[in-house]
């Protein structure tokens, strides 16, 4: 999968642009796991985060998925890209975290 | 280069509800096909079948004899037009273009004047008929072998269907059209196959006067 994306430019700009489509659901449980539960942000904002998104795009833009579908892209990999985009993150912010708790 | 879809053996059931018994159907290049049948029929259902989105009890999809499981996974095979807008509305038409046409074919697409006047507005800016016909161009100008459009005519004003009908027009020529909408008078002008579905079986028919014949259309509705 991560071969497959990182040779296809353009549907790695799909997938991108599915994310920001859904940036303010990750946000907000970004948000909430830092302020509520610092130490589940990774579980959070990689597992539960995308069960959010999925409930926002299917009462929001459920026939948005056709055009990610007429690019033969399908939600199953839409999906795949945002658990790995919000995987990333949380491990970027536990390495920052990690830093900064280290160097007091 | 001639390209044949066939579907074949669809079958589906809601509960206890049987909508699509043993359809087959077969579409090649230069074909327009009026899919035709009263609301609720199952025409949506059968492009999603065909598309491979709806997944029903039963069905066998093939391109040039070759089987396909998912066909809008399929490079170049399938472009299908939905009933409801589905380009997300916080893309720029630009960016939309980009991200669905072969990067040599944008800029002839751009010079469109319609579409000129509004590359720069964000899709969800655009009016009910701009926005059609952009789904509908995009869809006619995506890499794919075969066009499926659900109700490409609907809620829009006259001047708008004619600029659908030339594109579907241009477009039928190297590729196979599926259509379906109950602006009737509008699909007969520009299919070359009529396609009925009553009560879960499709069939041809020969010609537009067996619409009568078959219940769709009322006497005189053809005149």
């Amino acid at each position: 999968m991560l071969v497959f994306i990182i040779m296809n430019t353009k549907k790695l700009i799909l997938f991108w642009e599915f994310y920001k489509s859904n940036f303010m659901v990750t946000l907000a449980c970004f948000l909430f796991s830092f302020f509520m539960c610092p130490q589940y942000l990774g579980l959070f904002l990689s597992l539960f985060s995308i069960v959010f998104i999925y409930i926002h795009k299917e009462f929001s833009g459920k026939n948005e998925y056709y055009f990610y579908y007429n690019n033969q892209v399908s939600k199953k990999q839409l999906f795949f890209f945002c658990f790995l985009a919000n995987t990333l993150i949380s491990l970027f912010y536990f390495l920052i975290y990690d830093a900064c708790i280290g160097s007091r | 280069m001639m390209h044949v879809l066939e579907v074949d053996s669809v079958n589906i059931q809601f509960g206890s509800r049987r909508l699509l018994s043993d359809i087959y159907l077969d579409c090649k290049t230069g074909d327009t096909i009026g899919i035709f049948g009263r609301n609720g029929c199952g025409k949506s259902t059968l492009l999603k079948i065909i598309f491979g989105t709806e997944i029903p009890q039963f069905k066998v999809v093939h391109l040039d004899s070759k089987f396909l499981k998912t066909p809008f996974l399929e490079s170049s095979v399938i472009s299908f037009l939905t009933q409801d807008d589905f380009i997300p509305p916080n893309l720029t038409v630009e960016k939309a273009i980009k991200l669905s046409i072969r990067k040599e074919e944008v800029h002839s697409f751009i010079q469109d004047p319609i579409i000129e006047k509004i590359k720069k507005q964000k899709v969800g800016n655009l009016s009910g008929g701009e926005r059609k016909y952009l789904h509908v161009k995009l869809v006619l100008n995506q890499d794919s072998k075969f066009c499926l459009l659900d109700e490409p005519f609907n809620g829009i004003a006259p001047i708008a269907i004619d600029w659908i009908k030339n594109l579907i027009k241009i477009k039928s020529k190297e590729k196979g059209i599926m259509i379906t909408d109950h602006n009737y008078r509008n699909v007969l002008e520009i299919s070359n196959r009529i396609y009925l579905i009553k009560e879960g079986y499709g069939r041809f028919l020969n010609n537009k006067e067996e619409l009568i014949q078959f219940g769709y259309l009322n006497e005189g509705m053809l005149d």
